[in-house]
């Protein structure tokens, strides 16, 4: 386990030299952004719904009776901005970019395309892995901003409609207990969400084993060990910056 | 000179290769037969630094070969040319595309690597209309074929060939196989093709060796290639 951790830093630093060569080409972070994030869209705009209409029922549920209403407002915001959006959207968005991507690389590799490109003199952590991981990097906490506007608005309608509580009352207790912390802190541990799902992607895909039966684990490894890491280093924020 | 001793390589806790010795000089072609599966295309790959090995010495001009050496690896990249079994052209590009594609990418202009692409296009023997052609619309003989074209394109000083008649009709067999000899005496380029195909090893009888027990082994002059190969 220490070595394959070793050998993902390894892996990370050399794709991370691929800076200056991306850079340099702005269409081939576009086309990654479009492929990890813009068609993510579907999923995170169906899945932030349905997180805001179960965060209001949620929050109702558990705030008695005799406490102020708009307390549903604000705590629904706040663990929206603090955990919902951020590690649903990290989780969902995870399951679908790290099982492509390693399965695409992985066929790469399995049909010697990797190897090509590496007689050819170039560098398939710069020149494959590198503009997915920063278009992981740029896209995800784009797609959780997104996911927080519609969760919230879906939460305040469902007050609306399901509980009948009028939206100033609602916006009254986003208003009233919104703390920078809670959206800053959101939002960074998403970056390097993005970060970390974007490199075990690349990392599995680019050292894919052999024959399809490779492509199947790399797949399966990608998804469970970024989808773990997320989680973990989920708790380790919650551990250090809202405790 | 390609310089192999004592090479000794495993795939998943089975040795494949054991204490191999091999040497390709300048301008020099070798053939290495051996049945499917005993481990020819690990042993051209070890050699061109695609896979990793446990001992010995991999050199190419004095440089030792380590996978782990990038630096290194693209030194010696920068001489090998590799043609694939499968011919291993990027899907996302057109056939052209594929064989500028090193070019491209290492500084060329457009109208450069079009015009060395289209160049090595011809040189394959292969018509300019497949030009545009993505790789899934081409045969497999004529995939072989860009591959080669895609590896002439870099100007290498060894090409490596993997089982560059395998799954081809006959004609295209004459045609490849022709092709590789035009290319080591005209062009000098040293090559090694791995092969299991007997007509091919025929051809090239002044360096044949067999890959048997994890080692090279010269067939004797009397026997008959095709006895020694039923052994
Ligand atoms: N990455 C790999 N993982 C597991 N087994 C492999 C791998 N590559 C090759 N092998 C096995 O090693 C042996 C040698 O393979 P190979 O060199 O491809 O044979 P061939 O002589 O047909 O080219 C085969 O038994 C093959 O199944
Ligand atoms: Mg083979």
């Amino acid at each position: 386990m220490f070595r394959e951790i070793g050998k993902i830093v390894l892996f990370m630093v050399r794709a991370l030299k691929g800076f200056p060569y991306v850079i340099k080409k702005p269409r081939l972070i576009l086309k990654e952004v479009y492929r990890v994030g813009v068609l993510s869209l579907p999923m995170v705009i169906f899945t932030s719904i349905f997180v805001g209409i179960v965060t209001t029922i949620q929050t109702a549920y558990q705030t008695n009776a005799a406490l102020p209403k708009y307390l549903i407002g604000a705590t629904a915001f706040r663990i929206i901005l603090i955990e919902l959006s951020p590690v649903v959207i990290s989780l969902v968005v995870c399951g679908r970019i790290a099982s492509f991507i390693s399965a695409e690389l992985g066929t790469m590799k399995v049909t010697e395309q990797i190897d090509a490109i590496k007689t050819m003199g170039l560098d398939p952590h710069k020149f494959l892995a590198f503009p997915i991981i920063l278009a992981t990097t740029i896209s995800l906490p784009l797609l959780v901003i997104i996911s927080e506007i519609l969760a919230t608005y879906s939460s305040m309608l469902s007050a609306r409609w399901m509980l009948g509580l009028p939206y100033s009352i609602f916006i009254y207790g986003m208003k009233t207990f919104f703390v920078m912390k809670d959206l800053v802190g959101g939002l960074l541990k998403t970056i390097f969400f993005g970060f970390v799902i974007s490199i075990i992607a690349t990392y599995y895909g680019i050292n894919t084993g052999f024959g399809a039966e490779g492509v199947g684990k790399a797949t399966t490894y990608s998804v469970v060990t970024s989808s773990a890491l997320i989680l973990i280093f989920d708790f380790f924020v919650a551990f250090g910056v809202f405790t | 000179m390609i310089k192999v001793e004592g090479l000794v390589k495993s795939v998943q806790d089975r040795v494949i290769l054991k204490d191999l010795n091999f040497t390709l000089k300048q301008g020099e072609i070798a053939v290495i037969l051996g049945r499917s599966g005993i481990g020819k295309t690990v042993f051209i790959k070890t050699v061109a630094g695609l896979l990793p090995y446990e001992k010995g010495i991999v050199e190419v001009d004095g440089m030792r070969v380590n996978p782990y050496n990038y630096t290194d690896m693209k030194i010696i990249w920068s001489k090998i040319g590799f043609v694939f079994q499968y011919g291993a052209l990027l899907d996302s590009l057109s056939t052209i595309e594929n064989i500028g594609f090193g070019l491209k990418e290492n500084g060329f202009k457009e109208k450069e690597w079009k015009r060395i692409a289209f160049e090595k296009l011809e040189a394959v023997g292969l018509d300019k209309s497949v030009a545009g052609l993505m790789p899934a619309q081409l045969s497999g003989g004529m995939k072989k074929m860009v591959s080669l074209a895609r590896a002439l394109a870099l100007s290498p000083n060894y090409l490596f060939y993997d089982e560059p008649t395998a799954g081809l009709d006959y004609s295209m067999v004459v045609r490849i196989t022709s092709l590789i000899g035009n290319i080591n005496k005209i062009l000098g380029i040293a090559s090694l093709i791995i092969t299991h195909d007997l007509y091919l090893a025929k051809k090239f009888r002044e360096n044949i060796y067999f890959l048997k027990d994890g080692r090279l082994v010269k067939p004797p002059k009397k026997v008959t290639l095709e006895d020694f190969y039923d052994e």
